[in-house]
């Protein structure tokens, strides 16, 4: 009994020390694509909407990788941080859902890292939430991609997700804000540290999402943390759509028009670490 | 019903507890299948029916324990074993957990002797158990779970794809089935070696068969011997004359088929199994291939991987039936397999995803290859490797499972 305590105890404690951690780490410098002049994207669903990869990827100027997703949370923004090569040019999502949108339906689908899980406990994350994490990003898979398939173009924006969703996130005192945005400061620390040009787009939504967000309880807290976030960046610009066609395809997102227009403007990339606000023309 | 006076007594308890325990089953598990049997046969002779079918969630296992609990019954009736008078005993016996929703199905003269017996810890036992368990997860996760959402597919979809796709299909559920019900035996029985009890063997590499017969002696043993023991041979096995053979062949596929479910896909799978077997019955041929394939060596010859390619593609048939949704839907993917699309290039909805499934499928049996003549296939594989291999070997299979693992899947028998 004795000998196989100790022999168990050894053989736990090599796999979840050192083996598993090991075979994760090697695993996320094999699926970090690396080129010559790469940008690195990351994002939620409004950047995997709102930028067209295959386009910029066409220009033959830089080669574009993405790691946008649908619902992506702030774990996987600080994976991304992890992942992207010292002195990157990367291309982030301002995006105010992923710090409002509750815990449980962020994705955090990127891969294993002990460093990102570990500041999830250090911000008020739940063990059992940090653990549920860690379980969904056991299965390995291919993290960056250069295509994407963008929503179609439709003269009317769709009314899905109802703006009583939106009320109910806006108009609560969310607990865990604060931490979620400790964490994305972390994650842009983390990309300064590593010598990263910044560049952080911050997507138009609809007037009616603006409105509620005026009218917020988080308002404070959110500008707050938007002068946090701007300590990061050595200028601002503004990137001005031309909307005389609709160029949304529901209240956050635009669609394959808008993406195009956001491509475009990205021809040139900044020289320094920007914020990029886009802006529509007229009032939508 | 053991100490009964005289043989009517014993004969009374011995029938009330049989319908008793089968009644549970008949109620939960064959009800609404006979009402509504029924009900289609009457208003095929125009006589419309309004049966009341019950709406009652089918307990977990039910087929399994209710086996088990027979097993029990018979045996004291046929006066193999003592009735056991500890209650605790008896519910160990009844409620083991590691093979309460999935089996093994065991017997009463192979497990009870086992609980009352003092254990004690045993180093190599418990490794060994843990080797098993280890396994087990390796094909129920990599294997199974990533094979069926590929099987699900092409099943739900296959008015959409041609006889290629159909077949692809086929071998996806084919391995899923085999991985996911031999997975779950290997995880409860290194789970029960790991307290020191040994329970039957329920696979032993039923797809390198080399006849219909050995596939049966090989996939879930414990409910062909029990089937065997306390049916077949009852009947009169194949002792009698040629139709004896044939009748006792039917019945025993049949009742096998309809132990999985109250569907005709299951009584057609077990009818296809019986006419599968009937020929090496009654040809005296069914003993021909007791050893293992190619014992002692690295390959088979061509005659014995011509009559394992010809066995598993009859298993696949079967499968078929097994899987499909109805008896309509299994003829209909059936007659695409055998139409001209079948050569025409394969394809399905994310197809190029099931590239890294074939790959582990690949990998995986040739590790069972090399592990054919052992109780499972990984049980003495690096055994004479220096222990650091051997662990790596063992994290291997640890990260295929954590890295490669499907999505989260139920377990196919646990319907049963």
């Amino acid at each position: 009994m004795k000998s196989f305590l100790k022999n168990t105890i050894l053989f736990l404690s090599l796999g979840c020390f050192f083996i598993v951690p090991g075979f994760y780490w090697v695993s996320s410098k094999i699926i970090t694509p690396k080129a010559k002049k790469a940008v690195y994207i990351w994002g939620d669903s409004q950047m995997c909407q709102g930028i067209d990869i295959s386009y910029l990827n066409a220009k033959e100027k830089y080669k574009f990788f993405s790691s946008a997703q649908h619902g992506a949370g702030v774990y996987d923004f600080l994976v991304f941080t992890e992942l992207v090569p010292v002195n990157s040019t990367v291309i982030i999502s301002n995006s105010r859902l992923v710090l409002i949108r509750p815990k449980s339906r962020d994705k955090n689908y990127s891969i294993i890292n002990i460093p990102s899980l570990l500041a999830l406990l250090r911000n008020n994350y739940s063990f059992r939430e940090t653990a549920l994490i860690a379980i969904k990003n056991l299965e390995l898979h291919w993290h960056f991609y250069d295509k994407y398939s963008h929503y179609t173009n439709s003269d009317s924006i769709k009314k899905n997700p109802p703006l009583s969703a939106f009320e109910d996130l806006y108009n609560n005192k969310l607990e865990y804000l604060g931490d979620k945005e400790n964490l994305y400061v972390e994650g842009l620390q983390k990309l300064k540290d590593k010598n990263c040009k910044i560049i952080a787009l911050a997507f138009p939504y609809h007037s009616s999402i603006t409105e509620i967000e005026k009218k917020s309880l988080l308002k404070a807290d959110l500008e707050k943390f938007d002068t946090r976030v701007g300590d990061f960046f050595e200028e601002e610009k503004t990137l001005l759509l031309q909307d005389s066609v609709n160029i949304f395809y529901d209240r956050t997102h635009l669609n394959e028009r808008g993406a195009q227009q956001v491509s475009e403007g990205l021809n040139q990339l900044p020289s320094k670490s920007t914020i990029i606000n886009i802006v529509t023309g007229k009032k939508l | 019903m053991f100490e009964a006076k005289g043989a009517s007594m014993k004969k009374f308890w011995f029938w009330l507890s049989v319908i008793v325990n089968l009644g549970f089953l008949g109620v939960f598990k064959y009800y609404n299948f006979f009402a509504a049997s029924f009900a289609d046969a009457l208003s095929l002779i125009g006589i419309t029916v309004h049966i009341t079918t019950l709406a009652i969630i089918l307990p977990v296992g039910i087929s399994f324990y209710t086996f088990h609990g027979l097993s029990y019954v018979i045996d004291i009736y046929k006066n193999r074993i003592k009735p056991e008078r500890n209650f605790i005993d008896y519910s160990v016996f009844v409620s083991f957990f590691p093979l309460l929703v999935a089996g093994p199905i065991e017997r009463a003269t192979h497990l009870l002797p086992q609980i009352l017996k003092k254990r004690e810890f045993d180093y190599s036992k418990a490794v060994d158990g843990l080797r098993q368990i280890l396994w087990g997860l390796f094909k129920k996760i990599v294997i199974a779970d990533n094979c069926a959402p590929f099987a699900n597919h092409i099943f739900d979809h296959s008015a959409s794809y041609p006889g290629s796709t159909h077949v692809l299909g086929a071998l996806f559920f084919t391995f899923q089935i085999y991985c996911d019900f031999s997975g779950y035996s290997d995880i409860a029985i290194g789970t029960a070696r790991l307290f020191g009890i040994e329970l039957l063997r329920n696979f032993a590499f039923p797809y390198f068969s080399r006849d219909i017969a050995e596939f049966w002696r090989r996939w879930h043993i414990s409910l062909s011997s029990w089937f065997r023991d306390y049916l077949y041979i009852p009947l009169g096995g194949s002792k009698g004359g040629t139709w004896m053979k044939v009748r006792n062949t039917f019945i025993i596929f049949i009742v096998s088929g309809f132990w999985h479910g109250a569907n005709w896909t299951f009584i057609a799978w077990g009818l296809l199994n019986a006419v599968y077997f009937l020929p090496l019955l009654l040809l005296n041929r069914n003993r021909d291939n007791l050893e293992t394939v190619a014992q002692g060596k690295l390959l088979p010859n061509i005659k014995e991987l011509f009559s394992m390619l010809v066995t598993f593609g009859l298993t696949v048939l079967a499968w078929i039936f097994f899987r499909a949704n109805d008896i309509g839907h299994a003829f209909n993917y059936v007659k695409e397999i055998f139409s001209l699309s079948l050569f025409s290039a394969p394809y399905f909805k994310n197809g190029t995803l099931c590239i890294t499934t074939v790959i582990l499928t690949l990998i995986f049996i040739i590790i069972e290859w090399l592990g054919r003549e052992q109780q499972y296939a990984i049980a003495q594989m690096g055994m004479r490797w220096f222990k650091p291999i051997r662990w790596a070997f063992y994290f291997c299979i640890i990260i295929v499972i954590l890295a490669w693992g499907g999505g989260k899947q139920q377990f196919i028998y646990f319907q049963f």
